[in-house]
This record gives structure tokens, sequence and C-alpha cells, in this order.
């Protein structure tokens, strides 16, 4: 028998697919406007600190793949990491005391009071994002409807641009709510199969005065108690929040989501997700 | 390239395909609440004992942990860590008295230097292939019931995420703390002859 090192990588693809498998986007069906008599919203926000997105090496792909260069992989990974780390710790330091998930609680509250049939009893955050939780939170509510809405924050590699992604679904926990799914359910409650409407939204910002320098960026983004990156976190949980309110909305009138506001363009993409990239800030 | 299985690679290949099933584990990670210091903390290691001039005796008079779910430190992937944060941060501050330069004491009257810690950060994350543990700590130093200032506290760790593992999360976590004890160790001495 002969085994190659590449056996290895389609065995743990094989593997890894079982974790795998997120559709892109599905708008609420119109009918369940007058199926929700209250939802519960939670937002699980797995991150304690904004970090800097690493873009993974890829010596394996240019090499046509194999063990060895997998391993470079790995070693240029953790220096980059171990590199980035380094340079957001003054950051993280001016961000302390200022909490991004309370920022977005506040926000998607607002929001979401506004979609009068959502009829929302309660937004909580969780930082326990495990697959057991979700799946109890959904089980055990008493609501006719559970939203949850996944959150996470990042800068660029370059440390220019910030960019804030919120994944969010919403669950029938009734069975005239059930009966619009349009997929076959799935036995793990919080699997998206589940859902009678989720997307992805982003919200992505460029610092104005960036340079090519990380170290330039991040000490721009930290100036004065990191004020530059509280304002944008914070626009960020407004945007995002209207976003959803927006798009929950869409299918219930046939009206498309706004194009942009004063601040910024919204786009669809093509597999459904939106975008919001803001071009200032606002007060 | 083709490589013949000798006995080991079989078992290899095994190890390596229960490593991916445990990164495909949803199960939270309980972690230990006693820290354990790398054997290459520098306050750890083997000093002689102080003598009496040098000696810093230190009262922590409060700790409070800061953060809004004082259950959860972070996730490797998507898994959930949990642990009884507060109570594994005392332990690693007590073991500061592995300096044989400090010595913890119950009272104020007692003290050269009185400290009020804050937990602020406690969390391990997952970045492409690695993992990254972060331990904040604001302290507040007084003598005698004056204040005499504060400073935070950040230490960091950095390492390949080999499976979302509990072994190799409880490690991580350690060295951050670790990290940020050794500045804490250092502080404390200063201020104490300070």
């Amino acid at each position: 028998m002969h085994f190659k090192p590449s056996h290895l990588l389609v065995l743990s693809a094989l593997l890894l697919e079982a974790c795998a498998g997120v559709p892109a986007y599905e708008g609420l069906p119109p009918a369940a406007k007058d199926q929700i008599s209250s939802t519960e919203v939670v937002l699980p926000i797995k991150q304690s600190e904004i970090y800097v997105y690493v873009p993974p090496s890829n010596v394996a792909a240019a090499t046509g793949g194999g063990l060895l260069p997998a391993l470079i992989d790995v070693a240029v990974d953790t220096v980059r990491t171990d590199k980035a780390e380094a340079a957001v710790k003054p950051l993280r330091n001016a961000l302390i005391d200022y909490s991004f998930d309370a920022s977005m609680q506040v926000q998607i509250k607002s929001a979401l009071n506004q979609v009068a049939w959502l009829h929302v009893d309660d937004v909580r955050l969780s930082k326990d994002v495990s697959g057991q939780t979700l799946d109890r939170t959904i089980s055990g509510a008493k609501e006719s409807a559970v939203m949850l809405a996944s959150s996470d924050y990042q800068l660029s590699n370059d440390g220019d641009v910030l960019t804030v992604s919120m994944s969010a679904a919403l669950y029938p926990n009734t069975d005239s709510l059930r009966a619009l799914r349009t997929g076959r359910a799935k036995s793990s409650p919080s699997d998206l199969a589940n859902a009678i409407y989720h997307n992805t939204l982003t919200f992505s910002y460029r610092l104005p005065a960036a340079t090519a320098d990380r170290d330039t960026n991040i000490a721009l983004w930290s100036k004065d108690n990191g004020a530059p990156m509280r304002k944008a976190l914070d626009a960020s949980s407004a945007k995002l929040a209207w976003l959803l309110s927006q798009d929950l909305q869409s299918t219930m009138t046939g009206t498309p989501v706004p194009a942009g506001d004063a601040n910024g363009m919204v786009g669809r993409m093509d597999n459904g997700t939106l975008k919001y990239t803001a071009n200032s800030l606002w007060q | 390239m083709a490589v013949s299985v000798s006995n080991s690679k079989p078992a290899a290949a095994l190890a390596f395909a229960a490593a991916a099933l445990a990164a495909c584990s949803t199960a939270p990670i309980g972690l230990s609440s006693q820290f354990d210091p790398p054997s290459r903390a520098s306050y750890a290691s083997g000093k002689p004992p102080a003598l009496p001039a040098e000696l810093c005796r230190v009262q922590i008079a409060h700790f409070t942990d800061m953060r809004p779910d004082n259950q959860t430190m972070g996730a490797m992937g998507v898994r959930t860590v949990q642990a009884d944060t507060g109570a594994w941060v005392r332990s690693g501050l007590e073991s500061l008295a592995r300096d044989s330069r400090i010595r913890f004491v119950g009272t104020a009257s007692e003290a050269d230097l009185s400290i009020d810690v804050e937990l602020l950060k406690a969390y391990v994350m997952t970045i492409t292939v690695d993992k990254a543990s972060n331990v904040a700590l604001r302290i507040r130093y007084s003598r005698n019931g004056a204040p005499q200032g504060d400073a935070l506290y950040r230490g960091t760790d950095t390492d390949v995420n080999w499976a979302n593992g509990d072994g190799e999360t409880q490690e991580t976590l350690n060295r951050a703390l670790a990290n940020l004890l050794e500045d804490v160790d250092r502080d404390l001495m200063a201020r104490c002859k300070g």
C-alpha cells in the first residue's frame, strides 16, 4: 500500500467538511410578518478585543502542495500572527475600557424595536458561542422566534481598514413559522438550514490618513485614547443594526435595501449578502 | 511522490485524523483554576533567599473581575473556553511568592505595598492556524492607605493551534499570564524599594 501526503490533506478536508456548510442569504418570507408574536435576540460575540487579520501563507498552493510546504505555511503564519498580535497591543490598551459588545447591543435593540412586527422582547449578549449553547438558546426559547446575530471585528493586515461583519439568522419556534422554512430541517436547532432568514452583513471603513505602514496606522487609530477606533466601532454597530432591520423588512415591503446614505454606500452582492462601505464617520 | 507506509505512518495518519476530528469538536473546554507557571518564567526560577532588606511584603487588598462575562475565556475555534478565571488569576498572583523577595501578607498594616487588582481581559482566540492569548490587569498600588498610582499590564502568547485542544489552551493562557506576572514582579520590587 502506498500512502501519499496528499491523502492526509484530502482526509482532513473531508473531516473538516463536517464543520462547514454555510449558505449565503435567504430572505424572510412575507408570511412570517403576521405570525411572529415575540422575538428573542441573542448576540454571540466570540472575541474580546479587536485583532489584525493575517492572510494565510500560500507556499503549499504555489508549489503544488505537499507536507513540507504545508509546514512552511504554518511557520510563516505563526510568525505573521505573532507580529500582528504585538502590533495591535497599543490599540487594545487604548480601548481597554471600551465595549464593542455593549455598543452593538444598544444599536440592535434600537434598530429592531423599530420593526414593530418582530415584537422584540430582549436583546442579550453571549460570549459562549458553542453549538450546544446556541442550540439550547433556540430550543429553550419561549418566544415564537429567535434571532442569533453574531459579530466579528478586525483590522486589515496593514491596519488601515476596519471590517465588522455580522451573521444574522432568524429561527422559527412555532409550527406555523417552521412551515415557512424552504430547506429541509436539520437536527441541530442552530443549523442555518433551520432558519427562515439569514444573511451576512459587512461594514468597512478605511482610515482617511492611512499609510502603508501597519504600526503607523495602529498609532493613528489609537490616538486620544483610541477615539478614532471607538468612533468607527460605534458607527459600525449603528450601520449594521440599521442594515439588518432594512434587510428583514425588504422582502415584506418589496422595497430594496437603500443604496446608501450620507456616510457611505450599500451594495448587495451577487450571493445576496450586504456590504456597507463607509466614506466618513458621523457624529 | 509516493510514500511507502511503514508501521509508524498509519499511526501518524490516525493521529492526524484524530486531531482533525478534535478540531471539529464543539464541546466546551474546561480549564483548571490553578495557574501553573512555565518553567522559564523568570520570577519563578530558583533564587537565593532574600535578605530582610530586600523583602517586599504585599497585600492583595481587593480583586475584582471587571469582565462582563466572568465564565468565558474566549474560544478555540467554535469551542468555548470556560474556567473560574478569577481563581486562576489569583493563583497566578500568589505564585509571585516563588520570587523569594516577595511575601504576601494578610493586612495593610503588615504590608509595604497593598494592591487592588482589576481583571480586565483574559481570553484565547484563534487566528488562521494559530491561537493567541491575552490577559490584562490593572493594578492600583497604595502604601499605608495612600495611593501610589496604577499600571495596566498585558501578557500575551501566540502559538500554533494544533487541534483546539484542552491542554494546549491551558498552556497558552498560562504562558500569557506568566508573561504579565514578570512585569508585575518587576514593578512590585521597584515600588517596594521606592
